[in-house]
């Protein structure tokens, strides 16, 4: 696990209020998780969803792996509105 | 009087020099041959302009003119254009402007207006259905843009110059209502013509050719625009200042006088923090559904905001990041009727000026104590105000600096960074206005701001960017805002930017470069029209013109080369198309060869596609396009 800090920009932020975060994660995959977790509204964002770059650097692949100190930053694409699938009743 | 539809049928032309005005003669053949807007308004010049012509010449010609598509229900077509020989480049300019003028205009019963000569004194020109009144304009001369416009007819539309424009600064606007057309000084060419204002006022309404089919299309096209991501999301959410973050992960947000493509305080100029900290609320030009304007509050006041160009060059440009200061200067520079780009890109030049010793002017980066009285000085034209009046070419004549002094063709350049997105650099090289993002073609949309095709790579950008300037050209002289020109980019893509399928169509793009330069050369190809791309059927719809993809792009090569045309009778020479030193020979990313523009190798390309030489339509060219009458090269 590493210890990273998250910016978000794009509608992510303005929809989901959420800037900047300090989030524990070992990889990129992890982050959206996390970040997903951290919004109250019913909207999520993919790692296909987004630009994502690493202390400044395009990451391509959401199995890129973390270190401590790392910076990403999250650009959400000009549209989310995916809502989180209705959860089954059984 | 013209059969085709859409149009108000009428082109007035008035005389200055001898409170007089006329109908102008303009065809059915020129409305198919140009649409209108700045086409429209480069054809007239084109037979006007002389070569010894000046801008501050009695002769010089102020061409405003409207789309088929303005007043016509059509979204975002409010737009209307002014023409004429900018005196900050000498070379022939187009501002396009969103405010409510274009459609006072076509209800007063003209698609254009020509304005000759030179008043005695400080007049205002008031048009309405069938005359023309001359107005002193004493009292209003020396108002700022707003009370000035207080003062004339509430109900009509408007351009209006403030303090700039009758001081002659070289970038001096128009504006209309709260709209600018900021580009090119053509505020300084109503102030040489002691023109303060004009006004439009009627109750004509266009006719259109298929009322029905119309409305349908116009249905679909606001449907469209408002599901698109960037259209219908990003825009009227973030406004165009929610570019900054992707421009300064691209590394394109121009920084410290374009001397980098990123600012580390990047956030605190963003949309987001726009949109957090100061936003009242969303706005736009009449009839827009995109509404991407934001309103901000200056001194208790709400007042239009910053948008991206603007931000850019008085943020991080200038290694600025107090949002609220930009603001309040946007604020003050509306007022005072200035173009807010070419100022600011002026003054980032000035201060690495002063920086390297090479001029003592009191300006400094990240020092704005005293840039409010600088605006004021500029635009009275007081101490070095003066100098920076003349904008960012003349400067360097003066003092030095010419391979760091950010313009082309003397205009200052926007806010992208080009040697992170090359065919952006192009386009700025090759505009036609100079260094202008739209009339470039506006690659960086494709290169970052909305795909993200390889950014670095000159291979295919040549015909790419040729495409898009023709494209955009036509739109624009339809009337509409190239911003609704974004629809066209596949939603699937911009929504999952990073999804394989994105990732082909990045690529893509690049490989059918020959392709998009096949249909550049022989734009009968494209004889067809697609259901994303709405203009043609809106057109046909207004106007009763047959229309296709194919009569866009042919139409829009037209313009562009008509244009040209312009530019080179008034002198424009070989070697035109070229961008500062910094941004062609320096690394802005130390050892990464990719960040520089390779422009001499795109220039190739270009000029074989668009059959120029050195710049220059070759007699071929011109005859295929029924150009003939002025300056050739063989
Ligand atoms: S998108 Fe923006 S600039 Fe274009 S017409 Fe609408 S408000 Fe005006």
């Amino acid at each position: 696990m590493a210890r990273v800090t998250v910016k978000c920009f794009g509608v992510l932020r303005v929809d989901s209020k959420i800037d900047t975060v300090d989030i524990e994660s070992s990889n990129i995959g992890e982050v959206f998780e996390k970040i997903n977790a951290l919004i109250e509204s019913d909207m999520t964002v993919s790692f296909s969803q987004a630009l994502t770059y690493i202390n400044g650097d395009l990451c391509t692949s959401k199995h890129e792996k973390l270190h401590d100190g790392d910076e990403v930053w999250v650009i959400s694409a000009a549209s989310l509105n995916v809502k989180k699938p209705e959860k089954k009743t059984p | 009087m013209s059969t085709l539809k859409g149009y108000a049928g009428r082109v007035l032309k008035v005389d200055l020099s001898n409170e007089t005005f006329e109908d102008f003669p303009w065809s059915d053949e020129d409305r198919e041959r140009t649409i209108g807007g700045k086409i429209m308004a480069a054809d007239i010049l084109f037979h006007h302009i002389t070569p010894d012509m000046k801008a501050f010449d009695e002769d010089n010609w102020l061409v405003a003119t409207t789309g088929p598509l303005t007043g016509c229900g059509c979204p975002s077509s409010s737009r209307f254009n002014i023409s004429t020989i900018s005196p900050l480049t000498n070379i022939v300019t187009s501002s396009n402007c969103g405010g409510d003028f274009g459609l006072a205009l076509k209800k007063a019963g003209y698609d254009a207006v020509i304005i000759s000569g030179k008043a005695k004194k400080p007049v205002y020109v008031e048009i309405t259905e069938g005359d023309v009144v001359f107005h002193d304009a004493s009292d209003l001369w020396g108002l700022h843009i707003t009370p000035a416009q207080d003062k004339l007819p509430a109900k009509a539309g408007k351009m209006v110059i403030g303090p700039a424009g009758e001081n002659q600064v070289l970038y001096a606007a128009v504006f209309s209502g709260e709209r600018a057309a900021g580009r090119g000084g053509v505020g300084a060419v109503f102030g040489d013509k002691n023109l303060k204002a004009v006004t439009a006022a009627g109750t004509l309404k266009s006719e259109v050719a298929d009322k029905e089919a119309l409305r349908a299309t116009n249905k679909k096209w606001i449907e469209q625009i408002r599901k698109h991501p960037l259209t219908g999301k990003q825009l009227p959410r973030l406004g165009t200042a929610g570019l900054v973050a992707p421009m300064q992960a691209h590394r394109i947000l121009a920084t410290k006088n374009f001397s980098d493509g990123r600012f580390d305080d990047f956030e605190k100029v963003s949309g987001e923090e726009l949109a957090e900290k100061y936003l009242v609320k969303g706005s736009g030009c009449t009839t827009c559904v995109i509404q991407c304007t934001r309103r901000v509050t200056v001194n208790g006041k709400v007042v239009k905001g910053p948008e991206l160009e603007t931000l850019g060059l008085l943020g991080p440009n200038l290694m600025n990041s107090n949002l609220e200061l930009i603001n309040q200067w946007n604020y003050e520079l509306d007022e005072l009727g200035m173009d807010t780009m070419s100022t600011a890109g002026t003054i980032a030049f000035a201060m690495e000026l002063n920086e390297k010793g090479l001029w003592d002017n009191g300006l400094e980066f990240g020092k704005f104590d005293n840039l409010s009285a600088v605006f004021d000085d500029i635009a009275h034209r007081r101490g070095d105000g003066d100098i920076l009046a003349d904008g960012t070419k003349r400067v360097a004549e003066k003092f030095g600096g010419k391979d760091f002094a950010i313009h082309a063709k003397g205009m200052e350049l926007a806010a992208y960074e080009p040697r992170g997105a090359v065919g952006q650099g192009l386009g700025y090289a090759t505009a036609n206005r100079g260094g202008c993002h739209l009339n470039a073609g506006y690659l960086v949309v494709l290169e970052g701001l909305g795909l993200n095709i390889n950014s670095y790579t000159p291979k295919s950008k040549a015909a790419i960017t040729i495409f898009f300037q023709n494209f955009m050209e036509t739109i624009s002289a339809a009337g509409c805002c190239l911003f609704t020109s974004y629809v066209v980019m596949p939603a699937p893509v911009v929504r999952k930017p990073s999804s394989i399928v994105a990732k082909v169509v990045n690529v893509g793009f690049i490989a059918v470069g020959p392709v998009i330069a096949l249909m550049v050369k022989f734009p009968a190809i494209a004889s067809m029209n697609l259901p994303m791309i709405m203009y043609p059927y809106a057109l046909k719809h207004a106007t009763g013109m047959k229309m296709n993809i194919a009569k866009m792009l042919k139409v829009g090569e037209y313009g562009y080369n008509i244009e040209r045309q312009c530019n080179i009778i008034l002198g424009q020479q070989a070697g035109a198309d070229t961008l500062p030193k910094r941004l062609t020979d320096e690394l802005q990313v130390p050892g990464d060869k990719r960040t520089k523009v390779p422009l001499d190798k795109m220039l190739k390309s270009y000029y074989r596609i668009r059959g120029w030489k050195d710049g220059m339509p070759t007699k071929a060219t011109l005859k295929k396009l029924g150009i003939t009458e002025q300056a050739e090269v063989s």
